[in-house]
C-alpha cells in the first residue's frame, strides 16, 4: 500500500503554516511517504497519482472558530472553490484535487484535513487554537488515513 | 425608444489581476468598450527608492507570480549596463535557459487552462478537463516542467531566488541539467500535440493593424536582448525607450497607457515578437506554425493560443540546446564596482516588451526607478478589440456579450497584478 501526506501551505504565513507543521509531527507517526508542499498546488497531481490512499491536511480560511478541524471526502463532497480558476496565481488546492477528480487521477482513498486559521500575516506566529489543533490532528496518526473499502 | 439595459458581472474569470469591462450601449450602438483598473497602484518604483541595486532583481520578481524571471532579467541587465558588467556567454545562456523554463510554465498554463475554454465553449478549464482529460494532462505536464526548470536553475518556480548582479549565487551542475533533458523532450512533444488540437479550433476572423512592437536580436528569437524594433520602422536601443515611447493617465484606470508618442496604439506580446522574428524559428518549428494556419505574421488576437504554442515549442528546444551546450560558468558571478549613471533594459516576458530604467548613485543605491509592464503597454490594443467585439455582438444578449469581450481581454492573458485584480463586467444599455 502506498500512502502519502501532504501538509500543504506557507510556513511563513501565520496560521498557513498548519499543513507543513502537521506533516512535520506525522513523519513517525504513520506509515506513509510525507511531504511539505507550498505555491501551485496544480504540480500535486503528478505527485500523487501513484498513491492508494492520500492525506490532504491544509489551512482553511477563517469562518469564525480558529482551529476548528474540517474532515472532507472530496470524492463525495465538494470543497469550497471560491476563485475557482479565476486567477492564473490562485490555483489551490480545491482547484488541483476538482481538478485530478475530472482527470480520474484522485486516489479513490482520499482525504481532506482543514484547520480553519484566524491569522495569515507574513511572518506571524501560529494562534493559539491553530497551534492546539494542529497537536491535536498530528496525534491522530494513522488513523488519519482514510480506511481500505471493505471486501 | 432606446434600449436600456443594465449589467454587471462581477469577475472576469482566467485573467490575472482585478479590474473591470465597462460597456456602454445606447440605443443599440456601443458607446464605450474599455479595460478599466481599479487595482490599487502598488508603489514599486518607490520602494525600489534607496534600496541597493543589487536588490531589484529580488524586489521586482515580487510583483508577478508567473513571470518573475522577466523582472528578474530586465532589473538586472539595466543594473549591469550601468556597471559596464558582461557576465560572459555562459552566464547570459543560463539566464536564457531560465526564461525558457518561464515561457514553458506561462504559455502551457494560459493556452490550455485559460484560453481554450473560450474556443470550445467550456466555462473554465476544470469543465473541460472531463471531455479534453489527455490534453489537460499533457498541459500539467508541459507547465510542470516550465516549474521544474526554474527550480533547478534558480532555486524555486515562483519568485527564484539565485539571481545576482553579476550572474548567479549558484550555477547549477551539469548533472542537474542533463537530468531535465527527457522531461523538455517530452514537453516539447505534448505541446506540438496541443498545437495541432489548438489548430482545429474555429477562430473569429478579428484582424488588427496595430503597430506591433518587441525586442528584435540579429541571430536568435528574442528573450533577454537585442534592439526595439517595431513594424512601424522603429528600431532603437533600450535607452532610447522615450524617445519612441510615453504613457498616458486615464481617469478610469489606475494604470498607464503606452502608446508611441507619434502614432498612439501598439501591441507588444507574442503576436509582435513572432512577426519581427519569424525568421529567427528554425525551418521545420516555422513549417509547424505553417501546419497549425499561421503565416509569418498574424494579426488576430484569438490565434496568439497558436503563437503561444510555437513559441513554446521553440522555448523546449532552446532549452535542450543551451543544457546540451552547458559550460558551467565558473564562478557563478562576475565582481563588479558600484558606480553611479542611468541605465536602461527591455526583455520578452511572455505577455510582452518589460522595460526598466535605473538611476543609481556611486554608492549603487537606486534613486530612481521606472518600469513598464507589457499589460500597460497593451491597454489601448485591448480595449479596441473590446470594442470591435461588443460592435460585433451588440445585439446578442448579454450573456453572449460578455463573453465576447471577455474572451477579447483574454486573448492578451493580461497581467493586471503586473500592470498596477477581479475583472468585472459592466454593460450598460440605455
Amino acid at each position: 500500500m502506498t500512502a502519502l501526506v501532504v501538509g500543504f501551505g506557507n510556513p511563513d504565513r501565520g496560521d498557513d503554516a498548519a499543513g507543513p507543521l502537521v506533516a512535520r509531527l506525522l513523519v513517525d507517526r504513520i506509515a506513509a511517504r510525507v511531504v511539505e508542499r507550498h505555491g501551485d498546488a496544480l504540480a500535486l497531481l503528478d505527485e500523487w497519482r501513484e498513491a492508494e490512499a492520500l492525506v490532504l491536511i491544509d489551512a482553511a480560511a477563517p469562518m469564525g472558530e480558529p482551529g476548528r478541524i474540517h474532515e472532507i471526502d472530496p470524492c463525495t463532497d465538494e470543497l469550497p472553490r471560491q476563485f475557482a480558476f479565476g486567477s492564473t496565481h490562485a490555483f489551490g488546492l480545491a482547484e488541483a484535487i476538482a481538478l485530478s477528480h475530472r482527470l480520474g487521477s484522485l486516489p479513490a482513498r482520499t482525504k481532506v484535513y482543514a484547520i480553519e486559521g484566524e491569522n495569515f500575516a507574513p511572518g506571524a506566529a501560529l494562534s493559539p487554537a491553530v497551534a492546539a489543533a494542529v497537536d491535536r490532528l498530528a496525534a491522530r496518526g494513522g488513523a488519519l488515513l482514510p480506511p481500505a473499502a471493505e471486501e | 425608444m432606446g434600449e436600456t439595459r443594465r449589467l454587471r458581472v462581477d469577475m472576469l474569470a482566467r485573467v490575472e489581476g482585478e479590474g473591470a469591462v465597462d460597456i456602454e450601449i445606447d440605443d443599440g450602438r456601443v458607446t464605450c468598450a474599455r479595460l478599466s483598473i481599479f487595482e490599487p497602484p502598488r508603489l514599486f518604483e518607490a520602494f525600489l527608492r534607496g534600496r541597493a541595486a543589487e536588490e531589484a532583481p529580488d524586489i521586482t520578481a515580487r510583483i508577478c507570480g508567473i513571470c518573475p524571471v522577466a523582472y528578474q532579467m530586465s532589473s538586472v541587465n539595466a543594473i549591469e549596463s550601468i556597471y559596464g558588467l558582461d557576465p560572459g556567454p555562459e552566464i547570459r545562456a543560463l539566464r536564457r535557459l531560465l526564461y525558457c523554463g518561464e515561457y514553458i510554465e506561462s504559455h502551457a498554463l494560459h493556452m490550455v487552462l485559460l484560453h481554450a475554454p473560450d474556443f470550445l465553449g467550456f466555462e473554465d478549464g476544470l469543465a473541460m478537463a472531463a471531455e479534453h482529460g489527455e490534453i489537460v494532462k499533457r498541459a500539467l505536464f508541459v507547465k510542470k516542467t516550465g516549474n521544474t526548470l526554474m527550480s533547478v536553475v534558480a532555486g524555486r518556480e515562483v519568485h527564484p531566488i539565485n539571481v545576482r548582479v553579476g550572474g548567479f549565487y549558484r550555477a547549477p551542475r551539469h548533472a542537474e541539467l542533463a537530468a531535465m533533458q527527457p522531461a523538455i523532450a517530452r514537453a516539447r512533444d505534448d505541446m506540438v500535440a496541443i498545437l495541432r488540437w489548438a489548430g482545429n479550433f474555429t477562430y473569429p476572423d478579428l484582424e488588427q493593424d496595430w503597430e506591433l512592437v518587441a525586442l528584435r536580436h540579429p541571430a536568435e528569437y528574442p528573450l533577454i536582448d537585442g534592439r526595439i524594433a517595431s513594424t512601424g520602422g522603429i528600431d532603437i536601443p533600450f535607452t532610447a525607450f522615450d524617445e519612441e515611447f510615453e504613457e498616458v493617465h486615464h481617469p478610469h484606470s489606475t494604470s498607464l497607457y503606452g502608446r508611441v508618442k507619434s502614432r498612439g496604439t501598439y501591441l507588444t506580446g507574442p503576436l509582435a515578437r513572432y512577426a519581427l522574428n519569424y525568421e529567427c524559428l528554425p525551418p521545420h518549428i516555422q513549417a509547424l506554425a505553417k501546419e497549425v494556419g499561421l503565416g509569418p505574421v498574424c494579426r488576430n488576437p484569438y490565434k496568439s493560443i497558436l503563437v503561444r504554442g510555437i513559441e513554446t515549442v521553440y522555448a523546449c528546444e532552446e532549452a535542450l540546446r543551451i543544457i546540451g551546450a552547458y559550460r558551467e560558468p565558473t564562478p557563478a558571478s562576475v565582481p563588479y564596482t558600484p558606480c553611479a549613471g542611468v541605465g536602461a533594459w527591455a526583455t520578452e516576458a511572455p505577455r510582452g516588451m518589460l522595460w526598466h530604467r535605473y538611476e543609481v548613485d556611486g554608492e549603487g543605491t537606486i534613486l530612481n526607478a521606472r518600469i513598464v509592464p507589457p499589460t500597460a503597454q497593451n491597454q489601448a490594443a485591448i480595449d479596441a478589440d473590446v470594442l470591435a467585439m461588443a460592435n460585433r455582438h451588440v445585439k446578442e444578449s448579454d450573456t453572449a456579450l460578455q463573453l465576447a469581450c471577455e474572451t477579447a481581454v483574454r486573448n492578451h492573458d493580461p497581467c493586471i497584478s503586473c500592470s498596477c485584480h477581479f475583472l468585472k463586467l459592466n454593460v450598460t444599455r440605455r
